[in-house]
């Protein structure tokens, strides 16, 4: 596959970042891009980028492009060092919920 | 580019996960609410022991590849829901708690003809203090008791909402998802530091 090719596709699986391993982005993180690519940025790297214009979820960048999640995580650990995507990886669990978020998810929800 | 990319806070993702035996409709609820048709991935799993009726490989780690199918719900510019159905829980628990973790609530369905499949899971989310439902899907007529009969047999609590629904059906699978988000809203307002009118 292409990109076993691409010789920056070492895995860092242990860099660390506020004590958290970051190729372990949980699968929801949301990845946007934080500039327009340039033809610098080549294949998988571009295309990653070129998906995330809007901002989706680490699991479908994956699945959009067809790449392992592993792969994934890495090309993404590697786009966020060097400026090209944010990943944000907080999400909310039930407890974090306020109630104001709950309602207008239901009213979401209640108009799909 | 878009406009959006690098202006404003990107959204927050609330995660709902659906989980239940093999072929109990968890795809068909996922297509039925997701704007988009229902995504798929693949994932390697790693557990480290796995089912206890296996104890010859208990000390083994194992790596199994899972398909985990998803869908999306835009509630607004700075929030998406996620909802994932779990794979195939013939080994329970390899790769649940990379998909749980960070949920705000689950839905178990369930057929009543096959009750146990979804045994594991009421027991998962239970242990973990895990909002849920639980939705019963009906796959035959003839087969339907009430919930009183239901509820007993999962021996779930009477705070733990039992619907029933039909899984390709948009209306019904929302009515469901409603439950769910009704179980999150009373959690709130029920515990005295949740009081929406703070006191
Ligand atoms: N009668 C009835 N059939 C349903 C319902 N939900 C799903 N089905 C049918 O049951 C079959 C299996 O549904 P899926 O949504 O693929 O089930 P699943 O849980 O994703 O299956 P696996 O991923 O293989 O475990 C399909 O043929 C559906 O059309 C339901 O609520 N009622
Ligand atoms: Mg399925």
């Amino acid at each position: 596959m292409a990109y076993e090719d691409d010789n920056r596709l070492k895995p860092r699986p242990y860099f660390i970042t506020a004590g958290k391993t970051r190729s372990d982005f949980p699968l929801e993180a949301m990845v946007v891009a934080r500039q327009a690519p340039t033809p610098a940025l080549r294949h998988e790297r571009r295309a990653v980028v070129d998906e995330v214009a809007n901002p989706m979820a680490l699991v479908e960048v994956a699945a959009r492009l067809s790449l392992p999640l592993g792969v994934v995580r890495v090309l993404l650990e590697e786009l966020s060092e060097e400026g090209w995507v944010d990943i944000h990886t907080e999400s909310s669990t039930a407890d974090d919920l306020d109630i104001d978020t709950l309602l207008r998810v239901i009213d979401a929800v209640k108009h799909l | 580019m878009s406009p959006n990319a690098s202006s404003s806070a990107p959204p927050r993702a609330l995660k709902v996960v659906i989980a239940g035996g093999f072929g109990v409709g968890k795809t068909s609820i996922v297509g039925s609410l997701s704007e988009v048709p229902p995504l798929r991935t693949e994932a390697k799993m790693t557990s480290a022991s796995i089912g206890i009726d296996d104890t010859s490989k208990i000390d083994r780690k194992t790596t199994t590849t899972v398909a985990m199918d998803f869908g999306r719900i835009t509630i607004d510019r700075s929030l998406i829901m996620y909802l994932f159905g779990t794979p195939g829980q013939d080994r329970f628990g390899f790769m649940w708690d990379d998909l749980v973790n960070g949920a705000i609530g689950a839905m178990v369905l369930v057929d009543l003809r096959r009750i146990d499949d979804c045994f594991d899971a009421v027991d998962y989310f239970e242990n973990r203090s895990i909002p849920f439902v639980v939705a019963m899907n009906v796959f035959d007529p003839a087969v339907q008791y009430p919930e009183a009969v239901v509820r007993d047999a999962l021996s779930i609590s009477d705070h733990v909402p039992i619907v029933s629904i039909d899984a390709r059906d948009r209306g019904s699978a929302k009515a469901g998802l409603l439950t769910l988000l009704n179980v999150l809203v009373s959690r709130k307002t029920g515990a005295p530091t949740g009081d929406p009118a703070r006191v």
